[in-house]
């Protein structure tokens, strides 16, 4: 039988306990829903693009190939918009790091041109990264990438003029299938960014590949 | 709930979800369970062909596959199976007849060749004669054939209504079926096919696609072949559906479909004798009932061939395609005769044979759109395909708009009307831009026949960045940029066409095209292009003097949907001219006339002046004035009477005729724009003097000191007074007055010369392709082309080199040689030419041929492997060099050696990644705590 002094205060703890558990299932929930795509709350999008300014737009700090001097690098007025994703991002070079692949260390909360992949207007296939989310667990740039469909436009504006890609295919791929970076026959864009966190080794085992053919 | 329980729920909440936060099943991270095959028994109702053994060396086919489908040893003469079970076969089997389909419920990979060496003949071969090979029916059932051959089934080889089918590197042959899909029949909402390196041959069905029947999700397939399949087998009096898409019907509602690279040979479509409309489709028949755009829902095709193929039986459309309803983007593909010999990729070497025109008994012997279809024709080539109407392409898909843009339409035969294209719905709304439609054959309308309504006025609109006016008729086709040339019987014929300016129409002209450019477009002889790796088409390319060259207009062929910048070779344009040339093919030879459009500027930055001499005998539009003088020394001789003596003072009537020709030589750079209006004044003082009673011998290029003895008694005029005095009219075309710096009509222009250096500056430049680096590629003779495959590639990967050289000039270019330093990253795995001597030494590949004959083309193969020890990642850009008596050329490709995509999640900072569980753990602490403590109490 239990006592009523000691069920008060076992009832005390008790109840401390059972907010721990919500508490800690809350917090883990919180960054699981932060780290799937679309999980992060959506925000407004501007009907039209605005004109970049670029003056102030934000530059990337990156490494060159072959120096290990950071340095300030911007594509020119370029800029990614996928209204279904909840995308607007400036566009920055990506070059292939030390790491054995791009050096992304500095892309933050940019999309990044992979190095070495085709570029606008031409026939190729221009591939671009971004994160699914932050270190400190916030949604990247590509965390609504997961939203996006069959058909859904992806919009690369170059001094202030659009080129209008449609969505094509969507899957989840390996890390190391490089297919999804070889040279199209027509002008293309791939979008590629994680998915599938490990906690154990705090990495993610997949990514997910978006493309989307030139229309306009 | 009493204590005891909740807490004991709590705890199994707390520890349920700290395993599956910490338990995540790795993508790919493990290798699969492997299980091997060891026997070529097969039995549908005794699977264990002994059961009392249990021997590994009794293994079959269809007990590895139920221990991989139950992920455990249901048969213990296999391994167990697992979640990922990859099949193989001991060497000893290497045939299986199978009694029956095997159910794939789980994920299994069958590989039928240990090695990956693209040779199918050395395939573990499994026969479906007894009712087929495989059945996937479950979500989870996820098939991959490696290097497999399926054969001989007599119904479908495999039946899919879940799943997702791989193939790579396998063989479908001689399968069939009595309804649809001879070797894959493919339906349900969820199906995926995801096809690469297979070859499907002879297989075939009584009623749709001879190889494939795919009305599922996602069909992807890519560097594969299609050859001698057959749709429509059974084709007796009453069926009225006969039989479509001879390699491959596409049905339903889909989230697309792309093919790659792939090869359609000699496949058939039958129709029968008293089939319906709307069937065919030699190769590919198309249909889905969802269309939200280009290529979306839809079929994309890139880099095909389509050879051989053929609609046969009455109303029989599409020898190669016939899309119905369905979206679809046709790009860089060649429909026909191949009139140039290519490499065919090594895996297909065996098989194929890709020159043969495709035909259709009804329409379009090559491509037919019906019913609503959508379809957008960019960079691709139609040679030799035949019909009855429409030899090359059928269009009957009112009101949905198809665009062909780029591409090729030659030497199509149409028995009735349409030997390029034949226009046949009520406003089908076509746009033809950059077209070459070239010596097509028809009865009429060699070239377009329009069988639509002609209605006028339709919509306007744009076309390019040109706006059109609301009455101009959008209805039927707007054609612009386009060559219409050698068509027989005529170039267009039907209804009325809109004219989108910048067309060429030899001498037989389109009526309705009131702008077009007549001439002759002087187009040379079919040619292969290179402008990417894996795309084979034709045009014809622009030979000097053509009125297309700079006839197109650039506020089309620089803003379309499609890179028309581009043209079909990937070649830049516009090139030579300021605008661009007419068709498919951007040459950068300069027109014969100057285009003087608004937008075209040119600054010419030298101040050379003129030396010559004009010698124009240009049209002179003054009359000159001034009193002639001289004697005329003629006597005319012979019965003429009367003789005429004295001066005459006849001023001759008429307007003298001629056109300027004067083309000014030397250092000439002129300085003017736009056009010169040199008009000959009234300056001029005729010095000529002629005494003659016969005008019309006075001949306008003499010299104006010439006197000239007139002798011709017939053409005397008895009517011409005695005394009458007669001025010539030729000598005011020459104005010796001119300054030799004047300015000259028409001979100025011609003198705009881009290729002069470094003193004239033409704006704008020609347009560059951008950062990608394979399209573009310059011409010399001969010249030499270079690609990589795979442009990305991680240590140990095999990577090909190929080079191709080619001689497009009309003379053998003689002792041709190129060397090409393999990158230290790499290291020579085997090289190879289809001709000549190559070897190699260290790194250093060297290729010789005495002679390359016109036309010929050389490809050399140079297979290397990423060493092991290459850091990466590395870039390298490796260059091929070539010399030979006619000239040199070099080309390089880019070699990237990169581990893996990057890394697009950033690792989770301490307190993100733990603050939950730490949370957790304290709570669970404290769980433990209070139930070790009420269990106490209690």
């Amino acid at each position: 039988m239990i006592g009523r002094g000691n069920q008060n205060t076992s009832g005390a703890i008790f109840r401390v306990i059972i907010l721990g558990i919500f508490v800690g299932f809350g917090f883990i929930l919180f960054n699981r829903n932060a780290n799937t795509p679309g999980g992060g709350e959506n925000t407004p999008l501007p009907s039209t693009l605005e004109p970049l300014s670029s003056p102030t737009a934000p530059a990337l700090t990156t490494i060159m190939p072959g120096t290990d001097t950071p340095v300030a690098l911007q594509l020119g007025n370029v800029r990614l918009y996928i209204p279904n994703a909840n995308v607007v991002s400036n566009i920055v070079p990506v070059f292939l790091g030390e790491t054995g692949s791009w050096n992304i260390q500095f892309l933050g909360g940019n999309v990044g041109h992979l190095q070495g992949t085709g570029w606008i207007d031409a026939p190729g296939n221009i591939v671009l990264a971004g994160h699914i989310e932050q270190s400190d667990g916030t949604p990247g740039i590509f965390a609504g990438l997961s939203q996006i469909a069959f058909g859904d436009d992806v919009i690369l504006e170059i001094e202030g003029e659009r080129r209008v890609y449609t969505v094509s295919t969507i899957r989840e791929t390996s890390p190391q299938d490089l297919s999804v970076l070889y040279p199209t026959p027509v002008e293309q864009v791939t979008l590629i960014t994680c998915d599938q966190y490990d906690f154990i080794s705090n990495s993610y085992l997949a990514r997910v590949v978006v493309t989307a053919v030139r229309v306009s | 709930m009493n204590r005891r329980t909740l807490l004991n729920l709590a705890l199994l909440i707390f520890i349920g979800s700290f395993l599956s936060l910490s338990i995540v099943t790795p993508v790919d991270a493990q290798a699969p369970n492997e299980i091997e095959v060891t026997s070529d028994y097969d039995s549908s109702s005794n699977p264990d062909e002994f059961p009392a053994s249990n021997n590994l060396n009794d293994c079959s086919l269809r007990e590895a596959i139920q221990n991989a489908n139950d992920n455990a040893a249901t048969y213990l003469d296999c391994a167990a199976g697992a979640a990922d079970d990859l099949i193989v076969f001991d060497a000893s089997v290497t045939t299986i007849t199978l009694d029956g389909r095997i159910s794939v419920i789980s994920e299994i990979r069958i590989d039928g060749d240990a090695s990956t060496d693209q040779n199918y003949s050395d395939n573990v071969i499994l026969n479906g004669s007894n009712g087929g090979v495989f059945v996937m029916n479950s979500s989870d059932g996820d098939l991959t054939l490696d290097e497999l051959t399926i054969q001989n089934s007599d119904e479908s080889a495999i039946l899919q209504s879940s799943g997702v089918l791989t193939c790579n590197l396998s063989r479908f042959q001689n399968n069939t079926d009595s309804e649809s899909g001879g070797a894959i029949d493919s339906s349900g909402a969820t199906t995926i096919i995801d096809i690469d390196e297979c070859v499907f041959n002879d297989n075939s069905a009584s009623d749709d696609g001879g190889a494939i029947v795919f009305t599922g999700a996602l069909l992807t397939i890519s560097n594969s072949a299609f050859l001698n399949n057959e749709a429509g087998t059974d084709t007796e009096t009453g069926d009225t559906n006969g039989g479509s898409g001879g390699a491959l019907y596409r049905g339903g509602s889909q989230t697309g479909s792309t093919l790659t690279g792939v090869y359609f040979s000699n496949n058939i479509a039958n129709t029968g004798a008293d089939s319906v409309d709307n069937v065919g489709g030699g190769a590919i028949y198309n249909r889905t009932s969802d269309n939200t755009g280009i290529g979306i829902n839809g079929m994309v095709i890139l880099a095909n061939s389509f050879a051989g193929n053929q609609a046969n039986g009455s109303g029989a459309d599409g020898g190669a395609i016939f899309n119905d309803g369905g979206n679809m983007l046709i790009s860089y593909s060649n429909f026909g005769e191949a009139p140039l010999p290519f490499t065919i990729p090594s895996f297909l070497s065996a098989f194929i044979t890709i020159s043969a025109p495709n035909t259709a008994e009804g329409f379009g012997g090559a491509v037919h759109l019906a019913g609503g279809a959508l379809t957008d024709i960019v960079g691709s080539s139609f040679f030799g395909n035949t019909a009855f109407d429409g030899g090359g392409i059928y269009v009957n898909a009112s009101d949905r708009g198809t665009g062909i843009y780029n591409s090729t339409l030659n030497d199509n035969t149409a028995s009735d009307s349409g030997g390029g294209i034949f226009l046949a719905g009520t406003d089908d709304e076509v746009l033809i831009v950059n077209v070459t439609i070239s010596d097509n054959n028809a009865a009429s309308g060699g070239g377009i026949s329009n069988g639509g309504d002609g209605d006028s006025p339709g919509g306007g609109g744009f076309v390019g960045r040109i706006d059109y006016p609301e009455s101009s008729d959008f209805d039927d086709a707007i054609i612009a940029n386009t060559i219409l040339s050698g068509n027989s019987t005529g170039n267009c014929n039907g209804a009325s066409l809109s004219d989108g300016l910048g067309n060429v129409t030899s001498t037989d002209a389109c009526a309705d095209l009131t702008t077009a450019l007549l001439g002759s477009a002087n187009l040379g002889s079919p040619e292969l292009t290179f402008s990417l790796a894996s795309i084979i088409t034709y045009t014809r390319p622009l030979q000097a003097g053509s009125a297309a060259l700079g006839a197109g207009r650039n506020e089309i062929c620089d803003d379309l949907p499609y890179p028309l910048f581009l043209d079909q070779r990937v070649f830049p344009r516009p090139v030579g001219d300021v605008n661009c040339d007419a068709g498919a093919y951007e040459s950068d030879l300069v027109g014969a006339t100057p285009t003087p459009t608004a937008t075209a500027t040119f600054t010419a930055t030298d101040t050379a002046t003129m030396t010559n001499t004009p010698t124009a005998t240009s049209t002179p539009t003054d009359t000159p004035t001034g009193t002639p003088s001289g004697t005329a020394t003629d006597t005319p001789t012979g019965t003429t009477s009367p003789t005429p003596s004295g001066t005459a003072t006849d001023t001759p009537t008429g307007t003298p005729s001629g056109t300027a020709t004067d083309t000014p030589t030397g250092t000439t750079s002129p300085t003017a724009s736009g056009t010169a209006t040199d008009t000959p004044t009234g300056t001029t003082s005729p010095t000529v003097t002629q005494t003659a009673t016969a005008s019309p011998t006075i001949d306008p290029s003499l010299s104006p000191t010439v006197t000239q003895t007139a002798t011709a008694s017939p053409t005397i005029d008895p009517s011409l007074s005695p005394t009458a005095t007669q001025t010539a009219t030729a000598s005011p075309t020459i104005d010796p007055s001119l300054s030799p710096t004047a300015t000259l009509t028409a001979t100025a222009s011609p003198t705009i010369d881009p290729s002069l250096s470094p003193t004239v500056t033409q704006t704008p430049s020609p347009t560059t392709p951008g950062s990608n680096p394979t399209p573009v590629i310059v011409i010399v003779d001969p010249f030499i082309t270079k690609s990589v495959n795979p442009p990305f590639a991680v240590n140990g990967e095999i990577v090909t080199w190929t080079i191709t050289i080619t001689n497009p000039g009309t003379v053998p270019s003689n002792n041709v040689t190129t060397t090409d330093t393999m990158p230290d990253v790499v290291q020579i795995q085997s090289v190879n030419a289809t001709a000549g001597t190559i070897n190699f030494n260290g790194q250093v590949v060297t290729f010789t041929l005495a002679s390359l004959a016109p036309g010929q083309t050389v490809t050399i193969t140079i297979v290397t492997r990423v060493r092991d020890d290459a850091v990466l990642p590395f870039v390298v850009i490796n260059t091929a060099t070539l010399t030979s008596s006619t000239g040199s050329d070099s080309a390089t490709a880019t070699l990237t050696g990169v581990n893996e995509l990057p890394a697009t999640g950033e690792p989770l900072d301490f307190a993100v990644r733990w603050g939950g569980v730490i949370a957790l753990g304290i709570a669970a602490f404290g769980l433990l705590w209070l139930k070790r403590k009420s269990a106490r109490t209690v």
